[in-house]
């Protein structure tokens, strides 16, 4: 029962779409050989009076006889089938609310009851913007740009608030093409360094719809404005902070590159990058320098002049020795036992010899006989300090090598050893401690500073 | 004559017992009509006016089938519902864009209906608005 019941409402709505009270029917036919001469155009405009719509057609051909035409829209409207549209003379237009804004309807051109040619429209789909107004151009003098703004109908209406502009604008004079900016507020800026110097431009805006729904037309164009640019700031006037900003940071710099360059070796680099000492000048700094220029050599019969003594054994001594003179007091026992002791050396040598104090030592044959023979006087810095006041010129008086081993094989060349520091074996006796065994076989400080610089010299 | 009155009736009654399957609905271009159209038309004539909301849906073809119900049919208090711009619009666009939507003639409302009450219409569009809501934010 159910389906022969559905089976009748569709056979009856059937019936019923065919009698034709959709309102979509096409009404008229259509003839061939008049379509063409009288193709037209229409654009709807919406919200123009309220809520009221206009739709605007007329033909292509502007020579056409419209006496006796008419425009009529059918369908996709509210309450009423059908519209006619009022004609003001080559064009026709309608003005009403009832426009469905959905779904097309259809638009011919009538001769009497005829149907010349009819088109299918969607209102929503030709829909042509309404043109912006009060158009007008700020300069910014701060942002260097000009501030452009206008009006937009479409922002005050219900249906079609989304439209997109385009600005225009071009020198005044000539005829120069336009450049174009599209946006979709109403305000926009036009940078002074785009536009010539003192010149007169004209601008103008238009709109059309931006939206998924209502498509269409450009707007007519707005009113046209025109702005003048301002004169260059060089002829005009001078800003001198920049400039003089400029320049005194340039030559800070360049003064600062001078003093860095000229104070470098001597001010800079030395706190920058502090570099060791180097022990050689160090110590030519503590030692003096020879006064004249030692010859080497290692002829024996240079050292004729030298008083070379065997040295039998090394006795170790608990001393602290320095390099420097009359830095530690002396200490009579010590001292005593030590001339002591080189004066029995010296008197199992050579007999005849005497030790005399260090004050009638001479200080010229030490330097003549270390120049002889660096070797043999040549005794490693650390094992021997002197007394700047010891006179080695006394060939008589043994010097005393504490650190050095007894030579067997060479009675008259001890053999120096380098022994790693002064402070056991008595290597370095201290000059003030010496004094009182001026007698003892030490080497005359001049001649263990000769030795040292001589040193360096060889190597 | 006898024949036609006799399936109309016949029609009328089957149609009663017929609901339409909103399912097949091209609902995006439905959306595109609610969203540039229809909301304005409603809020237009709410003026601002809020209601509680009665109404609900779950889906978008359950949505439809309550707003065609409650945008088409006219209530006591409200008789000149359907023929408000909204509704026309409302009706076109599921004539439009629902397959087999059946377009029928609608009754105009008993004498009961006559009576326009201010509030009423008010309610029944809030209502209806509500419900085109839920419809936005219901899946398909």
């Amino acid at each position: 029962m159910m389906a022969l019941g559905r089976a009748f409402a569709i056979v009856f709505c059937l019936i019923q779409a065919v009698s034709g009270e959709s309102g979509n029917a096409q009404d008229g036919d259509l003839e061939d050989a008049d379509a063409d001469d009288h193709s037209f155009w229409c654009h709807s405009q919406l919200e123009v009076d309220g809520s009221q719509h206009l739709l605007t057609c007329a033909f292509n051909d502007s020579d056409i006889n419209t006496a006796n035409l008419e425009f009529q829209i059918c369908g996709a409207l509210l309450r009423v089938k059908c519209l006619t549209l009022n004609k003001l003379q080559d064009i026709y237009f309608i003005k009403t609310s009832e426009f469905l804004l959905i779904g097309s309807s259809n638009i011919c051109v009538k001769l009497g009851q005829k149907n010349l040619t009819c088109k299918n429209m969607a209102i929503n789909t030709i829909v042509k913007a309404e043109a912006p107004s009060d158009l007008k151009v700020v300069y910014r003098k701060e942002a260097n740009d000009f501030l452009v703004t206008f009006n937009a109908p479409h922002l005050k209406k219900k249906y079609l608030k989304k439209v997109k502009h385009d600005v225009a604008y071009r020198p005044a004079r000539g005829e120069s093409n336009w450049t174009h900016v599209s946006l979709f507020h109403t305000r926009t800026t036009i940078p002074q360094r785009k536009l010539r110097p003192k010149a007169m431009y004209e601008i103008k805006v238009r709109s059309i719809p931006h939206n998924d729904y209502f498509k269409g037309f450009w707007s007519e164009w707005s009113p046209s404005s025109t702005f003048e640019t301002p004169e260059p700031k060089n002829q005009g006037g001078w800003d001198p902070v920049l400039p003089s900003v400029t320049i005194l940071s340039l030559f800070s710099v360049f003064l600062l590159v001078i003093l860095a360059h000229v104070l470098w070796k001597k001010r800079i680099k030395p706190v920058v990058w502090p570099s060791l000492p180097d022990h050689k000048k160090t110590l030519e700094q503590l030692c003096k320098k020879p006064k004249t220029s030692l010859n080497v050599s290692f002829n024996p019969e240079s050292f004729l002049d030298c008083q070379i003594h065997e040295v039998k054994g090394v006795e170790a001594r608990d001393e602290v020795e320095s390099f420097l003179p009359n830095d530690l007091p002396a200490q009579p026992e010590e001292l005593e036992t030590q001339g002591h002791r080189a004066a029995v050396h010296s008197a199992n040598r050579s007999p005849e010899t005497s030790v005399s104090p260090p004050e009638t030592v001479r200080r010229e044959s030490p330097l003549r006989c270390l120049a002889r023979n660096l070797s043999t006087c040549n005794a490693p810095p650390l094992l021997s300090s002197r007394s700047p006041d010891y006179r080695d010129g006394d060939r008589n008086r043994p010097p005393v090598y504490q650190d050095l081993l007894p030579n067997s094989g060479n009675t008259n060349v001890p053999v120096p050893v380098p022994q790693p520091l002064p402070f056991q074996s008595g290597i370095l006796i201290p000059v003030s401690q010496r004094q009182p065994i001026s007698t003892s076989s030490v080497l005359n400080q001049e001649e263990a500073y000769v030795t040292m610089s001589s040193f360096y010299q060889n190597k | 004559m006898v024949l036609l009155r006799s399936l109309f009736i016949l029609q009328v009654l089957v149609r009663m017992g017929l609901t339409y399957n909103f399912s097949n609905c091209n609902f995006t271009s439905i959306t595109k009509i609610y969203c540039n159209i229809i909301f304005h038309d409603l809020t237009g004539d709410l003026k601002g006016a809020k209601f509680e909301q009665i109404e609900d849906c779950e889906s978008k073809p359950a949505c439809l089938l309550k707003i065609e119900y409650y945008t088409l049919n006219p209530i006591p208090g409200c008789p000149s519902l359907p023929d408000k711009t909204f509704a026309r619009r409302t009706r076109e666009a599921l004539n439009d864009h629902c397959p087999g939507y059946p377009e029928t003639e609608r009754n105009d409302g008993t004498q009961e209906m006559a009576q326009e009450v201010q509030n009423i219409c008010l309610n029944q569009t809030s209502q209806i608005l509500r419900l085109w809501y839920s419809f936005m934010q219901s899946p398909e």
